[in-house]
C-alpha cells in the first residue's frame, strides 16, 4: 500500500463524473490510477443487499493492487492497452448538473454544522440518472436500469479471492456458449487488462445490446481466445433487487411495495403454477410517495397474481423494469392480489 | 396508564431515539475524519492534494470512495 498515494473520498458532492464512473450503489469503490487521470483499473463489487462484502476480499484486493503496480511500471508504454478503461463521455459532468440534484448540495461538507445532512451519497447519482428519464416521461433505458451487471448476468461466477478467476459457468449462458471453463483466469476483455470483478463489470457496463465481447483467458499454461456473444436483452438477466437505488424504482412503479417471488411450496399452497405471476408483498411503504400502494389498499402478505393484465411469472426486478419502461407517471394499473383466499383487484398509480 | 400519555411518551422516545441515532452518525463521521487524518496513512477527502502528491512522487494513486454507512 505504501507504493500508492492513498486518497479517501467520503462524499459524492461535486464528484467529477467525467473521471469517476463506477457502480454508485456501492459503499466501497476503488480506483487505481496515474496522476494524469489515466485509470489502470477498478475494484469494488456487490450483488447482495445484506452482505456487502460477499464479492470482496483482501486477497482479491491485494492481487488487484499488484496488477495495478505492474501496469504503472509499464506506463506510458502501455497507454493504448488502457484506452478502453478510460471514462466514457457523459451527459452530466457533476451530480449538481442533474435536474433532481441541482442546488441541493454544496461542493464541500459542513463539518462545523450539519455534516451528515450536507453529504450527498453516491447512490443519489444513480437515482438522479433514472429520475432524469422518468421525470421527462421517457422509458428508463436498459443500460441505466441494469447498470454495472455482475459477471453472473452472462453466466460467469468469479472467485472474489482472485483477480478474475472463473469458478463456475452457468449451462446455456453466453459464457457457457463461448466456451468459458471453471479455472479460467480472465486476462483481457475487449483488449483491456482485467484486474478485478469490477473491471469485468466495466466492460459489461459499456457493452452494447447485442454485442460480442472478446476475451483472452489463461487456461493452465495456455492463452485461449473466446468470444462472448450477448443478445439484445442480455442485460435483463441482471438482478437489481438488492440495490439501494431500487427503492426509488419501487416508489415509481410499485407505490412503495417490496415484492418477493413465492417459493415452490408457497405456489402450491396458493394454487399457482410455476410460470404464473406470484409475488408476495413483503413490505408496504408507510410515508409520502412510498405509501401510494398503502393508500390504494395493498396489504402486507397480499400475493400479486396479475399486473396490468400480465399473468406470467416475473421477478420483482423484471416487473419493475417492465413498468418503468412501458408505463408512465399518472397512469393507473389494475393489480389483482390473493388475500385470504380471495382475489382482490385494486388500482396502482404510477409515479 | 392514560393512552394519550403512552402515545406521547412513545413518540418522545422515538424522537429521542432518532435524535440519538442522528447524533451517533454525526459523531461517527467526525471521528472517522479525526482517526484517518491522525493515522497519516491517507489523504482525507482532498483529491487535488492526491494528484499533487502522486505527481511529486511518481507513485500510482489508490482512490477509495468509502462513506460512513
Amino acid at each position: 500500500m505504501d507504493r500508492f498515494v492513498r486518497v479517501r473520498l467520503v462524499q459524492a458532492n461535486a464528484m467529477d463524473l467525467t473521471l469517476f464512473q463506477f457502480d454508485y450503489d456501492l459503499t466501497f469503490a476503488a480506483f487505481f490510477m496515474n496522476s494524469d487521470r489515466t485509470i489502470y483499473g477498478r475494484y469494488g463489487s456487490r450483488s447482495d443487499r445484506k452482505d456487502a462484502t460477499k464479492d470482496l476480499s483482501l486477497e482479491g484486493f491485494r492481487e488487484a493492487l499488484e496488477a495495478a503496480l505492474n501496469l504503472h511500471r509499464k506506463y506510458p508504454g502501455n497507454r493504448s492497452a488502457l484506452a478502453g478503461k478510460q471514462p466514457r463521455a457523459t451527459r452530466f459532468k457533476s451530480p449538481d448538473d442533474f435536474p433532481s440534484l441541482a442546488g441541493k448540495y454544496k461542493p464541500t461538507l459542513d463539518y462545523e454544522g450539519k455534516v451528515v445532512q450536507s453529504c450527498m451519497h453516491c447512490h443519489q447519482i444513480r437515482d438522479a440518472e433514472r429520475r432524469f428519464f422518468r421525470d421527462d416521461r421517457k422509458p428508463i433505458p436498459d443500460a441505466v436500469l441494469y447498470s454495472w451487471p455482475m459477471p453472473q448476468a452472462v453466466g460467469l461466477k468469479l472467485d472474489p479471492k482472485a483477480k478474475a478467476k472463473v469458478v463456475g459457468v452457468e449451462a446455456g449462458s453466453p459464457a457457457g456458449s463461448a466456451g468459458f471453463k471453471a479455472g479460467d483466469e480472465i486476462q483481457m476483455l475487449e483488449g483491456q487488462p482485467i484486474l478485478s470483478t469490477a473491471d469485468v463489470q466495466w466492460v459489461l457496463q459499456n457493452a452494447a445490446q447485442p454485442a460480442t465481447v472478446n476475451a483472452t483467458v489463461v487456461r493452465g499454461k495456455k492463452k485461449v481466445k473466446l468470444a462472448l456473444d450477448l443478445t439484445r436483452d442480455w442485460r435483463r438477466h441482471t438482478d437489481i433487487a438488492w440495490r439501494t437505488t431500487t427503492w426509488d424504482l419501487r416508489r415509481m412503479a410499485l407505490g412503495g411495495l417490496v415484492l418477493e417471488d413465492l417459493t415452490t411450496e408457497e405456489r402450491k399452497d396458493a394454487k399457482l403454477a410455476e410460470d404464473d405471476l406470484g409475488l408476495r408483498v413483503k413490505h408496504v411503504g408507510q410515508y409520502g410517495e412510498h405509501a401510494v400502494a398503502k393508500r390504494a389498499g395493498f396489504q402486507q402478505d397480499d400475493i400479486v397474481v396479475s399486473v396490468d393484465g400480465n399473468l406470467r411469472r416475473l421477478s420483482e426486478g423484471q416487473l419493475l423494469a417492465r413498468l418503468v419502461q412501458t408505463r408512465m407517471p399518472g397512469e393507473k394499473l389494475p393489480v389483482t392480489v390473493l388475500r385470504a383466499g380471495e382475489r382482490v383487484t385494486m388500482e396502482l398509480p404510477m409515479q | 396508564m392514560n393512552r394519550s400519555l403512552v402515545i406521547l411518551a412513545g413518540s418522545m422516545l422515538l424522537s429521542s431515539s432518532a435524535l440519538d441515532a442522528a447524533e451517533d452518525r454525526r459523531e461517527r463521521v467526525l471521528n472517522d475524519r479525526r482517526e484517518v487524518e491522525s493515522s497519516g496513512q491517507w489523504i482525507y477527502n482532498d483529491l487535488q492534494q492526491g494528484f499533487a502528491e502522486a505527481t511529486r512522487t511518481r507513485k500510482p494513486m489508490l482512490v477509495v470512495f468509502r462513506c460512513i454507512p
